[in-house]
């Protein structure tokens, strides 16, 4: 048996299946916990993160 | 046990005398001063830092200087202070970032507990906040400064720290991005994290000329009846662009390095997922996390928003251009 179709009616998409996209999370750029830029924090002005020298942002 | 000076919400209010600071101190911003008090103003948000040793002398660091402002009203008063400050019981943490700082809390206030690879396991630096965040005490471990010289009391990462719970209070939202000013007065906004090309992105539209770029590297999005403005932040990226700007927010871009010039359009679930994986909420606040979901579900509603994959030249400013226009 054949089913009739109203070409009124707006065609039914097809199925796609669903998927899982990853969408990655660094987490130590997102909670701020490291060293950020040049003279970024640090007693007397100097960087946390180096003795000496500054600490970059890596790329941005 | 915590060190004994410090000093809990709402002990902390009533010591801060937060109208008297607005109408006692005259700020003293001029570049490179040391000063008893300064107001850093960064997304419309006003932060006054007052010493409370008159022996303490204030600073800012690097592209701060340029956000801080004069005669404005405060929307947060901060105290700073020496302190001999002790190790936090391990057992106390709300947060823990995993590098620089800490977080727990007493009664109802946040306590920031920052740390240095450089001076080991004790912090050189505490920080107390009222559960709004708008009044709070930094007390700085003593033999860790040099006293004859100014201090930061909220260099980074406290100032971005407070920004962002600041934000999450219904404010806004900080975004780890580029944003810039076009010569018609439209903003874009490109967001990805270290290495999308953030920076590239900058450089190649100041090329183009007569673009201000207002940070290559963070972002402070807010709305106000029906439009959404971009800020710039003193959280510069490699370029150390960084202005104390806003502009009306026009296309979101979502960066990624590619082999050609192309802009491909996103579901809104990736786009609320990507906004979210570059963004600076309080992962430890349900509220804040809800908020920040709402208002980026009413960006990709209100603006239009794809992935950009580029490749470093002047066509991809002119694609870009060509998507927003």
């Amino acid at each position: 048996m054949s089913e009739k179709v109203d070409p009124k009616l707006p065609l039914r998409r097809a199925y796609k299946k669903p998927e899982m996209e990853r969408v990655s999370l660094r987490p130590d750029e997102a909670v701020l916990g490291h060293c950020k830029s040049v003279a970024a924090a640090g007693p007397g002005g100097s960087s946390t993160c180096m003795p000496i020298g500054s600490c970059f942002t890596q790329g941005s | 046990m915590y060190a004994d000076r410090i000093l809990f919400y709402p002990r902390v209010i009533s010591g801060l005398s937060a109208c008297d600071l607005k109408q006692t101190y005259e700020d003293k911003t001029a570049s490179g001063c040391a000063a008893d008090t300064l107001t850093l103003r960064v997304g419309d948000v006003a932060v006054r830092i007052k010493s409370g040793d008159p022996a303490m002398k204030l600073r800012v660091n690097g592209a701060a200087e340029s956000f801080l402002v004069s005669n404005v009203a405060a929307d947060v008063e901060v105290t700073t202070a020496w302190g001999k400050l002790c190790q936090p019981p391990n057992t106390s943490f709300v947060f823990d970032s995993g590098g620089l700082w800490r977080l727990s809390r007493k009664l109802e206030n946040h306590v920031f507990h920052l740390t240095s690879p450089m001076y080991g396991t004790l912090p050189y630096k505490r920080a107390i906040f009222s559960p709004d965040f708008t009044c709070g005490e930094v007390l700085l471990e003593r033999s860790y400064f040099d006293p004859r010289d100014p201090v930061d009391a909220l260099e980074y990462p406290l100032d971005e720290l407070l920004m962002m719970n600041l934000l999450a209070q219904g404010r806004g939202v900080e975004v780890h991005a580029c944003g810039l000013e076009d010569t018609d007065g439209q903003g874009y906004l490109f967001i990805g994290h270290s290495g999308a090309g953030k920076t590239t992105t900058a450089r190649l539209w100041q090329k183009a000329g007569g673009v201000q770029v207002l940070s290559d590297d963070r972002i402070i999005l807010r709305s106000w009846v029906g439009r959404t403005w971009m800020y710039g932040t003193p959280w510069h990226g490699e370029a150390r662009l960084a202005l104390p700007t806003r502009t009306p927010l026009r296309q979101i871009f979502f960066l990624r390095h590619g082999t050609a010039n192309e802009i491909l359009p996103l579901r809104c679930g990736e786009a609320l997922a990507r906004f979210l994986a570059c963004s600076f909420v309080p992962f430890y606040s349900r509220s804040g996390l809800n908020f920040a979901l709402a208002f980026f579900h009413q960006l990709i509603d209100s603006l239009p928003c794809a992935e950009l994959r580029f490749v470093p030249d002047e066509r991809a400013v002119e694609l870009a251009r060509g998507c927003a226009a």
